[in-house]
């Protein structure tokens, strides 16, 4: 059954997912750069994917588990991007 | 086919529709960006995109329905020949500015995964469709790529930018003569 708490999270997971590729679209081009950007691209991608499987009902697999490992993974990779340009 | 698979399926299908109307937004929107002597390449890969767009829109319905017979094959067959021909002359009438090894790397990654499927349907009996539809999600993110490396070599700013360099790296010369 479709409720309504479901609802708003797809739509919010599928529009932030959009957003966040959408963005990182108009960074590769603006900085002129495609690695530093990549987490974002990953994470917005496992989003999408994960508002699939929610939709269907098949979360708690190992898919699903993968996926949330790779949404972390890239979160220590964003924050090692950080710490790296901002280490003194 | 298990719901997994299915799920898999749909959202591999849900990546490649969101990334080809993301790329065709870009490209259009870079098109009039640009300026007239600089716009070489980016309206073939804009109408390969929307290509890509409506074979996928097919291939979804193919996968899903099962229809694997008859004209509907053909034409999908007839597409998918169209669109890597076009891909190919493309990318050869822009060869100095395109990433070679994006480029090679998706004809090798298909086949790979292609055959690995075969492989998995001849010695073990176990049919593996789904990654077919892997394969094509994995082809659409590296053509994606390919065109934004494309569009990075050929962007305005880039190309002042070389210049510049090109400029201080003959003045270091002139300095040091």
């Amino acid at each position: 059954m479709i409720n309504l708490s479901l609802i708003i999270y797809l739509a919010t997971t599928l529009f932030s997912a959009i957003i966040l590729i959408w963005i990182t679209n108009l960074a590769f081009i603006e900085k002129r750069k495609i690695f530093p950007f990549l987490p974002f691209f990953i994470i917005g991608l496992a989003f999408c994917v994960n508002a699939t499987l929610v939709f269907f009902k098949i979360y708690l697999n190992w898919v699903w588990l993968f996926l949330e490992s790779i949404v972390f993974i890239m979160l220590v990779w964003i924050l090692m991007l950080i710490n790296s340009r901002y280490a003194k | 086919m298990t719901e997994l698979i299915r799920g898999i399926a749909i959202s591999n299908y849900l990546i490649q529709y969101i990334l080809l109307i993301l790329l065709v937004g870009i490209l259009i929107t870079e098109y009039y960006k640009r300026k007239k002597d600089n716009r070489k390449g980016v309206l073939a890969f804009l109408l390969l995109s929307m290509g890509i767009t409506i074979f996928i829109i097919f291939d979804t319905y193919r996968f899903f329905i099962g229809y694997n017979k008859g004209i509907f094959l053909t034409v999908l067959m007839g597409m998918n020949i169209v669109l890597l021909s076009f891909f190919v002359v493309n990318c050869v009438s822009v060869w100095g500015k395109i990433n070679k090894k994006l480029f090679f790397i998706i004809p090798v990654f298909v086949t790979g995964i292609i055959i690995f499927e075969q492989m998995f349907k001849w010695f073990l009996d176990i049919s593996l469709e789904i990654l077919n539809t892997v394969a094509m999600g994995g082809a659409t993110i590296l053509f994606y790529f390919l065109v934004f490396k494309f569009l990075i070599t050929t962007s305005e700013r880039g190309i002042e930018s070389r210049k510049m360099l090109r400029r201080s790296a003959s003045l270091k010369k002139v300095l040091k003569q």
